[in-house]
């Protein structure tokens, strides 16, 4: 039980390490509590399954920024920009 | 093959797309348009040094980029994201775990998510997308910016931590809240 209870990761804990270890590396001693705590924890199970399904929705929305921007200034704006840079040309 | 450059073309080609960016970086409308202009400013005085390896594109992303770097550099806005992080642990930890027990933060009801894979109101991706959208613009501004970027150009860890001036160990926790808020708010949109 005390090699148990050494290993063993609280939920917010393991959440983070969780989400770590889905971009790098976190080292074995925290890999091996990580995989304990998500055998018995199936609410970090599903927390970590949902952070990859987002990570994909948000490259997609990365990606679509490029074609469409949701920002977007105003045509004042444009020209007041327009302006500053041939002021810079100017000087 | 050399890519050219055309100053009189970037506010119409690109400032929307690095407005966007910056938006969703600062979160504040008129200093993201300052640091858009900031970047035509210093990208037109740099015209000559453009080599022309990578696009304009690419490299105007690069000079608004460093002028975040330098905005996250001055210590009031380093010190916002930071004390933001430790203003709110307490009253974060509480909300989404059940603190009775220090040893384990076992999870309370609100964090009782039910996978939107295997939920009974399962939300196709399209409409996904737009839950997430509305739950991206709720998200804590000091959280936005950082957990924007992980998408935004793919950069990794240290190139973030850099740009806005946080500890890696102040970047996961960053990442892990973004997620655990987008989580409970896609549940309770799509629920």
């Amino acid at each position: 039980m005390g090699l148990l209870k050494a290993i063993k990761y609280n939920c917010l804990k393991a959440q983070q390490k969780g989400i770590q270890q889905q971009y790098e590396s976190i080292g074995f001693a925290d890999w091996i509590k990580l995989k304990y705590h998500l055998s018995y924890c199936k609410v970090c199970r599903a927390f970590l399954k949902d952070s990859i399904e987002i990570d994909s929705v948000m490259m997609n929305k990365a990606e679509e920024l490029h074609k469409n921007p949701l920002h977007k200034l105003s045509e004042a704006e444009k020209e007041q920009m327009k302006k500053a840079i041939d002021d810079t040309n100017n000087l | 093959m050399k890519h050219s450059i055309e100053p009189s073309g970037w506010v119409d080609q690109y400032s929307d797309y690095l407005f966007s960016i910056a938006m969703y970086k600062v979160n504040d409308h008129d200093l993201a348009k300052d640091l858009v202009q900031d970047t035509f400013l210093a990208a037109f005085k740099a015209r000559e040094k453009f080599r022309g390896d990578a696009s304009e594109k690419t490299w105007l992303t690069t000079i608004l980029k460093n002028k975040i770097t330098d905005y996250y550099r001055s210590s009031k806005n380093v010190e916002s994201i930071n004390h933001y992080l430790e203003s709110t642990d307490s009253a974060f930890i509480n909300c989404y775990y059940d603190t009775n027990d220090p040893g384990t933060y076992g999870h309370n009801n609100k964090q009782a998510w039910v996978s939107y894979h295997a939920s009974d109101a399962t939300l196709t991706r399209n409409e996904i997308n737009k839950v997430i959208q509305y739950c991206l613009e709720k998200l804590p501004v000091k959280l936005k910016g950082v957990f924007w970027s992980k998408y935004l150009e793919e950069k990794n860890t240290p190139d973030i931590c850099k740009e806005f001036n946080i500890s890696p160990s102040n970047y996961w926790v960053i990442l892990h809240r973004s997620k655990v808020l987008l989580q409970n708010c896609i549940k309770k949109a799509g629920g």
